[in-house]
């Protein structure tokens, strides 16, 4: 699959920042739906032309925020995320957007 | 977490005319390397020091923690080639090829085989002598793969090769990088391997190892910015590499750094643009030949 994502060449961010901060919308405003396989860290690198040290760095930070977990041998996949928690982290990518 | 794949210490090598290293060097699983640099660099003689084509003067190479030279037929088992090792065989067919190459590895895949050689319309019955630059350098590659190797040496895989051949090497290659488990080592000189390929950057200049990165970095961290005027200060900045006038501009391996000196001395900034890999590659390479 082929996630929605764009790395600027204008942004100040960090590549890998610019990805987990993307792939986070996705999941909170619910385009990418708890369970969904996300891209190996591969497919997303060639996908960006990015390496995937940074792609591997995003997925690992997404990874312990919650939002992603990785499971041997079957890929990357996105988390149910509890909605109290799916509300706090909402205000606050509004309130960083902001 | 990362583990590395191949480790090299202090490798050296002495010619009449020409050192190579001393050489530190490691790679992690899951990533490809781009070996860059001028003709006669050392690209080349480092691939060929790691399969032990080459015998080093010194230094060591260890696989998966293992030492290499202790170690010759496991590691090799678990590494491809391609570098015009198949030269003195131009006599022999493909075919013919093909077993003597296959006998030397236990997990050779002949389905595998059979499907490169449909995919890249190789003619198994042709002299190896016989055939074209490109269709040689497809051989080697599809050599050097169909044992699943763990890691992958490439000298110039793409030299020669069709345009199309060539997207269907790099789909391969990808697939082969897929599950993040094997690594590639690829001296190049094609950009766009580099930029869709590689994960980091090693170049070589005179038999030395002058830079090694991720080429993201090579992103987040070189610009050239577009300045209204240019002090003592920021001239001197440890960060600034160089300057050229109308329109003034500097050229910067710290983008950060020495956009913050600019805004501390009150200069304003017109405009930054990225440098792309290669201007930074040229880059490189001049300031070390100077």
């Amino acid at each position: 699959m082929k996630l929605p994502i764009r790395v600027s060449e204008e942004s100040r961010e960090p590549i890998y920042h610019q990805i987990e901060t993307q792939v986070k919308s996705l999941i909170l405003s619910g385009q990418l739906s708890p369970g969904t396989a996300l891209p190996s860290i591969r497919a997303l690198s060639l996908d960006l032309a990015c390496s995937v040290i940074t792609t591997r760095r995003a997925y690992q930070n997404l990874e312990n925020d919650g939002f992603i977990k990785t499971v041997q041998g079957k890929g990357t996949f996105v988390r149910e995320i509890g909605i109290i928690r799916k509300e706090e982290t909402k205000h606050k990518a509004v309130y960083d957007a902001l | 977490m990362n583990i590395s794949v191949l480790e090299i210490k202090g490798l050296t090598k002495h010619f009449k005319r020409f050192t190579l290293g001393p050489l530190d060097l490691q790679i992690e699983k899951g990533t490809a390397m781009g070996l860059v640099g001028a003709n006669g660099s050392g690209k080349s003689t480092l691939l060929r020091l790691l399969m032990n084509i080459l015998q080093p003067d010194g230094g060591t190479i260890e696989f998966l923690g293992q030492r290499t030279k202790e170690n010759e037929t496991e590691f090799k088992e678990r590494v491809g080639y391609a570098g015009e090792l198949l030269e003195p065989f131009g006599h022999v067919t493909i075919k013919e090829l093909s077993s003597m190459v296959s006998y030397w590895y236990p997990k050779w895949d002949n389905h595998r085989y059979e499907h490169f050689l449909k995919r890249y319309n190789i003619d198994e019955g042709a002299k190896y002598g016989k055939c074209s630059k490109g269709t040689k350098k497809k051989v080697e590659f599809i050599f050097s793969i169909c044992h699943d190797p763990q890691l992958l040496l490439l000298d110039e895989p793409s030299v020669g090769v069709d345009i199309s051949s060539q997207r269907i090497i790099k789909e391969d290659l990808m697939s082969f990088m897929e599950n993040g488990e094997k690594s590639i080592i690829m001296a190049t000189h094609a950009i766009d391997e580099i930029k869709s390929i590689c994960d980091i950057i090693t170049v070589l200049h005179e038999g030395r190892i002058i830079y090694s990165v991720n080429k993201d970095e090579i992103y987040e961290n070189w610009a050239r910015i577009w300045v209204s005027e240019v002090r003592e200060q920021i001239a001197r900045h440890p960060n600034v590499l160089s300057i050229t006038g109308s329109p003034l501009q500097l050229v910067t391996n710290n983008l950060r750094a020495v956009e913050e000196e600019l805004r501390k001395e009150q200069i304003s900034i017109t405009h930054i643009q990225r440098l792309a890999v290669e201007e930074v590659l040229e880059h490189y390479i001049e300031t070390n030949s100077a």
